[in-house]
């Protein structure tokens, strides 16, 4: 679907090298997720992708064609929800979807089954202007995808929703992607990509430092070790024991014999952890 | 609520924003080209079609005084507009200025502009032997004048677009000033309610009291209604 | 057909933020102050009126429209929509030409002068209409407040109003015609007194080009400045 490589690109105002030397590919029918702090070059690299900057060096394949070679019709096949929703507050949520939708030729027409899925059809004539977030970013989301594109762009599609709002978002992702849909995600929420994405890549200064499925890497960063909590002598006491051998292991069977254990966990990385570990920062 | 740390900033700003600096001293500039107007023009048409402009010299200061001080109402309504557009508005409310520190802040910065440039812009074009007096209260209802643009535009417009809408709806009211010269009775009347009619009758007969009562009635009355209705709104 | 779409949403947009009511108000107001000029003057009065007020609309309300839709974010969302660059000026263009176009036929209509081409009227009204949106949008392209675009409107404003004095007459003052609004105006004026065909058509040639110009300016201007920020 998107293939990437040696992506350079330098703001030319600011002469920020934003992308350094980055590869990468998305495969059909996959969510990939773009994880990296502020100002890592998520955000440029999507940008570049989508062709809203030019003058990149390397190439950017997509949709089996050279982003340059591209036209206005490259639009006809790709949906792009912003981070913050953009919308016309002065009419409906219908009439938005149909001003806009207009413009494409494979325009579903009547967007009440998108409105009734996220939720929104009971508001449908309702003015946007008196929408509260969540609504607004449901509606924004809905018509990033209300001409069936192939290639979705969603940037940090559920910031700032409560869970409530960003559950529904989630699951109508993980429906595209069984409709076939391949999907670019970038945001800095962990527990997001965690749940939503086959592979991920973390960006740092403008370069990717890891690729891979989230199980993968929290496992790869993780300790092969297990935890164990249980009570001994009337006090909590911790053991870590290697996984290696923990089948034969005489002290581990003994604690589990004996009835008193409390907890017990395996020590994969959180996607957290090795987002603090590659970028030596925390999250923001 | 008047208090010197709000103009400070008020200044402030608008020293450190040049689109501001000069949007200040756009009436200056418009007082000059007025002044030049004034001087080149009637020798000109009197030469060319014998025609006398002296008659028409109190509604051409009327002009000039109602354009200006309703410019500066304009500029500082769209201020406003862009501010909530923006959200920066939303965000000087809940500071302790609160949301009506806010206005009066906003407004009264460009209101005594405003007197300003209509007191010295009166001796300046030099038009009309005035008395004092009357170029004082020609200036507060200028001062006056900046104000109710500037709450038409807020409390009318709900975005940029309506705001120009608006601030091009709202040239009509300048129509009000010359409507003795037009002398049809429906249009007199229609004029008794705006503002321009009684800036025109003042400078005419300045000593004429029930005229300066109306001038002073219709112009609180009108800032009166547009503060009410910014409340209601803000409530 | 997305073009047909766009200049319709336009148009309902406009009507919507009350730019129809206020023409009519505005209407209204010349309707009064011209029935006080003296018959023999109208020929000169109305194409002034006509020109400087209807013709120009558009400069003045385009800033407004394209800094809404940015600060609104709706212009990203056109930008990677399949409407290209080209129909989204000119939608913009055609629905404020259209609008253009009715106060100038209102007025000249209902004004008691008798002999206008109305023709000519048309063609004048479209082709001034033109070139003031397009210029509004070049002048707009790096404008983030409303004052922000009508201080910068100023100088351009003088750069085209100043010539249009050339039209009083003085030795060589016809050579002002270069500059397009001097053009728009004199073929304004042809739309109420006589012209000689053959002025009338090599204004128009001229503005028509003169238009096509702008455009590909405008479109330049545009996906430089508003498009792609790199």
């Amino acid at each position: 679907m998107i293939r990437v490589r040696d992506l350079n690109f330098t703001y030319s105002k600011t002469k920020k090298k934003a992308v350094h030397d980055m590869n990468f590919d998305i495969h059909e029918g996959e969510i990939f997720g773009f994880l990296g702090p502020n100002g890592a070059g998520k955000t440029t690299t999507q940008r570049l992708i989508i062709g809203l900057l030019r003058n990149y060096s390397g190439n950017i394949e997509v949709l089996g064609k050279e982003r340059n070679q591209w036209g206005k019709d490259f639009y006809e096949q790709i949906g792009v929800a912003f981070d913050f929703p953009n919308l016309y507050a002065k009419l409906t949520a219908k009439e938005n979807l149909q001003l806009i939708g207009a413009y494409y030729k494979n325009f579903i027409g009547n967007p009440d089954a998108l409105l009734d899925q996220v939720g929104l059809l009971a508001d449908k004539d309702v003015r946007v202007e008196n929408f509260s977030k969540g609504m607004k970013m449901r509606l924004n989301f809905i018509r990033s995808i209300m001409h069936n594109p192939d290639l979705l762009f969603f940037d940090e599609p559920t910031s700032g929703l409560d869970p409530v709002n960003s559950h529904i978002i989630k699951e109508i992702i993980l429906q595209q992607k069984k409709n076939n849909k391949t999907i670019f995600l970038t945001t800095h929420n962990m527990t997001v990509a965690e749940q939503l994405c086959d592979r991920v890549a973390f960006i740092v200064e403008g370069k990717i430092v890891v690729t891979g499925s989230p199980k993968d890497l929290m496992i790869e960063h993780g300790k092969r070790i297990v935890k164990v909590e249980f009570q001994k002598n009337g006090k909590l006491v911790g053991q870590d024991f290697d996984l290696q051998s923990i089948g034969s292991n005489r002290a581990f069977m003994d604690v589990l014999k004996s009835g008193n254990v409390k907890t017990i966990h395996s020590c994969e990385a959180s996607l957290e952890d090795i987002f603090i570990k590659l970028t030596g920062r925390n999250l923001v | 609520m008047l208090q010197l740390i709000h103009f400070k900033n008020d200044a402030r700003q608008i020293m450190r924003d040049p689109i501001m600096t000069m949007l200040l001293f756009a009436p200056l500039l418009l007082l000059i080209v007025f002044k030049l107007l004034v001087l080149l023009l009637p020798p000109f048409l009197n030469a060319k079609f014998g025609f006398d402009v002296a008659p028409y010299n109190p509604y051409i200061l009327s002009f000039v005084l109602i354009v200006n001080s309703g410019m500066l109402g304009i500029v500082t309504g769209f201020m406003m507009l862009d501010e909530r557009d923006g959200k920066i508005a939303e965000l000087m409310e809940i500071t302790p200025l609160g949301k009506s520190g806010y206005l009066v802040n906003r407004l009264s910065f460009t209101s005594i502009l405003s007197f300003i440039y209509a007191f010295t812009g009166i001796y300046f074009l030099n038009l009309l032997e005035l008395p004092l007096f009357s170029i004082a209260l020609l200036s507060l209802l200028a001062a006056v004048y900046t104000a109710i643009m500037g709450l038409l535009l807020v409390t009318w417009a709900d975005d940029k677009v309506k705001g120009l809408t608006l601030a091009k709806g709202l040239n009509v009211l300048v129509l009000f000033a010359f409507t003795d010269l037009f002398s049809l009775n429906w249009l007199t009347c229609l004029s008794w309610f705006f503002p321009p009619h009684w800036i025109t009758a003042m400078i005419k007969s300045p000593w004429h009291l029930p005229g300066i009562a109306a001038a002073l009635l219709v112009h609180l009355g009108w800032l009166s209604m547009l503060i009410i209705g910014y409340w209601r709104r803000a409530a | 057909m997305r073009l047909l779409h766009a200049i319709w949403a336009d148009i309902r947009f406009q009507i919507k933020q009350g730019f129809y009511l206020v023409y009519v108000i505005i209407t209204l107001m010349y309707l009064v102050i011209l029935s006080f000029i003296p018959q023999d003057l109208l020929p000169v009065v109305l194409p002034v009126v006509v020109f400087t007020d209807p013709s120009v609309l558009g400069l003045f309300f385009i800033g407004g429209i394209i800094l809404l839709e940015k600060v609104q974010g709706v212009l990203m969302v056109v930008v990677v929509s399949p409407l290209r660059t080209v129909e989204y000026i000119l939608s913009k263009v055609v629905s404020l030409g259209i609008l253009s176009l009715l106060a100038a036929f209102v007025i000249s209509f209902f004004s008691s002068h008798e002999a206008i081409n109305w023709l000519l009227l048309l063609l004048a009204t479209i082709l001034t209409s033109g070139i003031f949106t397009m210029s509004g949008i070049m002048i707009n392209a790096g404008c983030e407040t409303v004052n922000q675009y009508m201080l910068k409107t100023i100088p351009y404003m003088l750069l085209f109003v100043l010539p249009c004095f050339s039209l009083i007459g003085f030795p060589y003052s016809w050579l002002f015609t270069v500059v397009p609004s001097v053009a728009a105006l004199r073929l304004m004026m042809g739309a109420y007194q006589a012209i000689p065909w053959y002025e009338a058509v090599s204004l128009v040639v001229y503005l028509a080009g003169t238009n096509y110009l702008f455009f590909r300016l405008t479109v330049r201007v545009f996906e430089n400045k508003i498009v792609y920020k790199d």
